[in-house]
């Protein structure tokens, strides 16, 4: 399976507008979409099809700066863990468990107005550590992407993957 | 996903959920978490002459989560450090019958206990050192 940008054909770089994405999207659709494989054998549709799909799946990952940098990472062999992490602090752990329950103690007492709150702090949060990791990876990609620095990058993408967690689990739906 | 009865069990009531005083001198704390599923878990234990007197959990996460962390606090009640030490995610695993999908979670109330008692044990050390301030 190739990695997104390849899909794409679009450099291995954080840095994509989503103008050149779409532009990227666009040129591949000229070529796939599954209405200029009307009159094509059934075989040929599926796999253009099935490419197309792949496309739109790509350029969906790839819109989101969170996902695009979790892409970079994994291509240089620093996929964001499974299972239990390593990277982050006890300190921000804690931060996390600490709106968690300050959202649970909001939920249940039904105070929506604290709920909004809490959700535009973490808001606030999430698009502040954006703006940082974006930063992140402009210095590392003008530094020449020195493998020293990639243990940093996954860690600032972690920590924000963890802040857009909680802020989707405050949705009060049980994931149970 | 069909949940065991334990772990629905562990769910509906958990055992021992609640703080003790992180900063408490026989409090040892633990804190995990899983980025891909945003899970946070907090144990501590309360030790008292080698032997685990309390323990408490706070788990934000899915049922095995929850349960995972439920029962690590029962095992963990009137053991000693040793003893403590030895428990294993499998065990948790196997008492929980966790699906293959769940067995981070036990990993995470292992990782949790494990810290709880380094936290623990630091806290000792740095009790029987002269101050450095």
């Amino acid at each position: 399976m190739q990695d997104p940008f390849t899909l794409l054909e679009l450099p291995h770089t954080f840095d994509l507008e989503a103008c050149v994405l779409r532009g990227a999207l666009l040129k591949g659709s000229l070529r796939w979409h599954p209405d200029r494989f009307a009159l094509a054998s059934a075989v040929e549709r599926e796999v253009a099809e099935d490419h197309m799909a792949a496309l739109n799946q790509a350029h969906e990952k790839l819109s989101d700066p969170l996902h695009r940098a979790e892409s970079l990472l994994a291509l240089h062999g620093h996929a964001l863990g499974n299972g239990t992490d390593q990277t982050s602090s006890p300190m921000f752990l804690m931060e996390m468990m600490e709106m968690k329950e300050e959202a649970e103690a909001a939920l249940a007492s039904g105070d929506i107005s604290q709920l909004k709150k809490i959700s535009a702090a973490l808001r606030a949060n999430e698009h502040q550590r954006i703006h940082a990791i974006t930063l992140a990876f402009r210095d590392w990609e003008t530094a020449g992407r020195p493998d020293a620095q990639l243990d940093q990058l996954r860690g600032l993408v972690t920590e924000a993957v963890y802040v857009r967690r909680t802020i989707e689990g405050m949705r009060p739906a049980p994931s149970y | 996903m069909v949940y065991s009865d334990k772990v629905i069990d562990h769910y509906e009531n958990p055992r021992n959920v609640g703080s003790l005083d992180k900063d408490a001198m026989d409090v040892g704390t633990g804190i995990v978490g899983a980025p891909e599923c945003g899970d946070v878990m907090k144990l501590q234990i309360q030790v008292e002459g080698g032997v685990i007197k309390d323990a408490k959990f706070k788990t934000f996460g899915c049922g095995s989560a929850i349960a995972s962390s439920s029962l690590a606090t029962e095992w963990l009640k009137g053991r000693t450090i040793a003893e403590a030490t030895a428990i294993r995610n499998v065990d948790i695993v196997e008492e929980l019958a966790l699906p293959p999908v769940k067995i981070h979670c036990s990993v995470l109330a292992e990782d949790a206990i494990k810290q709880a008692l380094a936290d623990y044990q630091n806290k000792q050390k740095g009790a029987s050192a002269p101050s450095e301030d």
